[in-house]
């Protein structure tokens, strides 16, 4: 089916200082019809190259140098027709936002149908078909924006799926997904794969995949570094993938960072008392939640897609007022706006939260700047390897350095509750561990720290205490991690 | 389940075709701009609300009627004092226009993907159709992307009270465009890529799941639509 012969890609516009896409070097890689290639590796190692090379974006839509040979069912890629190309892949993108062009999910899953000029009554027998296959039926009617991240994503892989084409490329699928929703997005792909299409997906998360997979490809520096089976893969301790930057469920923190005093249950602490919280247009909600958060203590949050963690931490931050219940600071009740002054929440999305011309710029705005904030600054910097980066545009960073920035902004403010939203979607094993280490420090400088997150790696390595929401009105009593007990808060419809 | 029969019911016979709705635009554009009385204009918005209402977006025109209203109150009850006679004329200039806006809501409610297989069957070129489309899909999101923003400067703490962004706005304006026009660069290679790779270039005709063709239904609209709008016209000198 996929072919890759001695392909090595340069990417044409380098102007130097981007290290972010290097290209790929010596690839040679066959994938037969039906099987399901997971390719995983550290950020930058160049598996979106490898996936821009099979669906001919690369060289036509990202310009760059091509030697060697890419051949898809014998023709390449970036000399197809653009009917050919579309009968014979579907792509899902890895932000399903960016790739949605139409207003409900009817017209989304119709688009290429209607591009490839099919009849308009086999377009609608098949995303009928291709509907009820991935339980979206219900939602043919529902406006794009509407969805949860988990609904968004099945609709991608039926809108890409919905030609039946015998090729379907996904990047970074589970970035997003709590775990039911990876559970289900596995399912369909068994499906899929059991229906003859072959799979080729880029991921960072590699467990999940375990019940479809075929053949794992680990990349390094644009070359392809090991191979596994399926069987070898389960075989693989922590210290066998360690050297390639993948994650596992075995992760540990290097022995220096982990050394942290247990936070001591004071009555230095942000509490929560019986908050509520109404979407009138949605029609849920967080009822009557209680949660205590010790100063310099990590807490994760946890729980499926739409349980209210975004929501409870939004009312923890003042961005929402509460409907009902009162938050307590040493004693105090804290008024929406005084929350507003001294919390800081790290959005998933970095791109959002950056506003100066300098990273060093961006983690001084807004505050008067003298000599304690100036050595504060460089603190943080140095805190998170930023010094050497203080002149560069954030614009002009990787994805993962933007992230270090709003983190040492963070660090550097005067927020004593910080609350980070998925820091680790999307991240290798690599950027795992140095996020539990920068939130650590964040912890260790006195700040209180909440992690909305589905990552359980992370809220083993960084945690103190795991709150976890649920949909059900059950009160469990939860393991906490070391130390602190809590029980689990519970959130209803 | 019932309801779900009926949005399907509705969806099918809610749609004229795209090409009506553009025949009406331009009418009702011609006529805005030749009228010359408020009342013309009332009769024109009354107009437009039962076009609003008969394509299923009552809910929308009853937005636009208050909207208007609003505005009208605003220009007949503001003294014409220095600062605030720009603002009347801006707010003015939005009251007789409203006829227009009120269709143009009706197009931007049409599945995209509709208006692109009308425009094609207009022989509109296909560059110009891609880029028509990308405009349609672009609005929201550049709405949903202003609102994120908001959110992430309010989250960063940056401007903790409501007056404090008032208090630097030079600062706020920053906070606000650097990173819109960072993320517009992003989706908009983002879509444009995705476009390609979903056939958006594909040489052959498009079709469409909505009808498009121009029925009976559509003419008669598009008539009694010039008819009534021709009627307000003639009647203008009269009334006042």
């Amino acid at each position: 089916m996929i072919e890759l012969n001695d392909v090595t890609f340069h990417y044409g516009q380098d102007d130097g200082g981007h290290d972010t896409e290097t290209g790929v070097k010596n690839i040679s890689l066959s994938i037969k019809a039906g099987q399901c290639v997971v390719l995983c590796g550290r950020s930058g190692c160049g598996k979106s190259t490898i996936m821009r090379l099979v669906n001919g974006l690369a060289p036509n839509f990202y310009a760059g140098r091509l030697t060697g040979e890419v051949s898809i069912g014998g023709k390449s890629p970036a000399s197809m027709l653009p009917e050919e190309r579309t009968r014979l892949m579907g792509v899902v993108f890895q932000d399903p936002r960016s790739q949605f062009f139409m207003e409900t999910v009817r017209d989304e899953l119709a688009f290429s149908a209607e591009n490839i000029g099919m009849a308009p009554d086999e377009i609608r027998s098949r995303m009928e078909k291709q509907a009820s296959q991935l339980g979206i039926s219900h939602l043919l009617d529902t406006s794009l924006h509407k969805l949860s991240s988990g609904q968004k994503q099945r609709v991608a892989i039926a809108a890409a799926s919905v030609l039946t084409p015998p090729l379907l490329l996904l990047d970074e699928p589970t970035a997003n997904l709590d775990a039911s929703s990876t559970q289900n997005l596995i399912e369909i792909l068994g499906k899929l794969k059991q229906n003859g299409t072959t799979l080729l997906i880029s991921e960072h998360r590699l467990v999940p995949f375990l019940p479809v997979v075929d053949l794992f490809v680990c990349m390094e520096n644009g070359q392809i570094a090991r191979t596994w089976t399926k069987d070898e893969f389960c075989q693989l301790s922590h210290d066998d993938v360690r050297m390639y930057g993948l994650r596992h469920p075995d992760m540990r923190l290097p022995e220096t960072a982990k050394k942290r005093e247990q936070p001591e249950m004071s009555e230095f602490m942000v509490e929560g008392r019986g908050l509520s919280y109404f979407y009138k247009k949605k029609k849920d909600g967080i009822t009557d939640i209680n949660i205590s958060l010790p100063q310099g203590s990590v807490t994760a949050l946890t729980g499926e897609n739409g349980t209210g963690k975004t929501t409870l931490c939004k009312i923890l931050c003042g961005l929402l007022r509460e409907r009902k219940g009162t938050i307590v600071h040493q004693g105090r009740k804290l008024s929406v706006s005084k929350r507003r002054a001294v919390s800081y929440l790290v959005m998933q999305d970095a791109d959002y939260q950056l506003y100066a011309d300098s990273v060093g710029n961006e983690i001084v705005l807004g505050k008067i700047l003298n000599e304690e904030l100036r050595d504060k600054a460089y603190e943080a910097m140095d805190a998170f390897g930023l010094r050497e980066l203080r002149d560069r545009h954030p614009a002009s960073l990787s994805g993962g350095e933007k992230q270090r920035v709003t983190m040492a902004a963070a660090y550097c403010s005067e927020a004593e509750l910080i609350v980070l939203d998925e820091p680790t979607s999307g991240l290798d094993g690599d950027g795992v561990l140095k996020v539990a280490a920068w939130v650590k420090k964040l912890a260790e400088a006195g700040k209180t720290v909440v992690i909305i997150t589905h990552d359980q790696i992370l809220s083993k390595l960084a945690c103190d205490q795991v709150v976890e929401l649920r949909f059900t009105r059950d009160v469990e009593t939860i393991f906490a991690e070391p130390g602190l007990r809590t029980t689990i808060e519970t959130a209803n419809r | 389940m019932k309801e779900e029969a009926y949005e399907k019911e509705t969806t099918r016979t809610r749609r004229l075709g795209p090409r009506t709705h553009l025949l009406v635009l331009v009418i009702a554009s011609i006529l805005a701009m030749t009228v010359r009385d408020d009342m013309q204009v009332h009769l024109l918005v009354a107009l437009s609300v039962v076009y609003l209402v008969w394509n299923h977006l009552s809910r929308k025109a009853f937005q636009l009627v208050v909207f208007y209203c609003v505005c009208m109150a605003f220009v007949f009850f503001m003294p014409n004092a220095l600062a605030l006679g720009t603002m009347k004329l801006i707010v003015y200039t939005m009251v007789r226009m409203m006829p227009v806006i009120m269709i143009g809501a009706v197009l931007i409610y049409t599945p995209p993907g509709s208006i692109m297989s009308a425009f094609e069957k207009m022989h509109v070129p296909k560059p110009i159709l891609v880029m028509i489309c990308i405009l349609i899909r672009f609005f929201p999101v550049v709405i949903l992307e202003m609102k994120a923003i908001r959110d992430g400067i309010r989250a960063r703490g940056i401007f903790p009270h409501w007056y404090s962004a008032l208090k630097h706005p030079a600062m706020a304006y920053e906070c606000f465009f650097m990173p819109l026009v960072v993320r517009c660069l992003k989706l908009s290679s983002e879509l444009a890529s995705s476009a390609e790779l979903r056939g958006i270039e594909c040489t052959n005709a498009r079709t469409s799941i909505y009808p498009v063709g121009f029925k009976i239904t559509d003419g008669i609209v598009v008539g009694v639509y010039a008819l009534i709008g021709s009627a307000i016209y003639w009647t203008g000198g009269m009334i006042s």
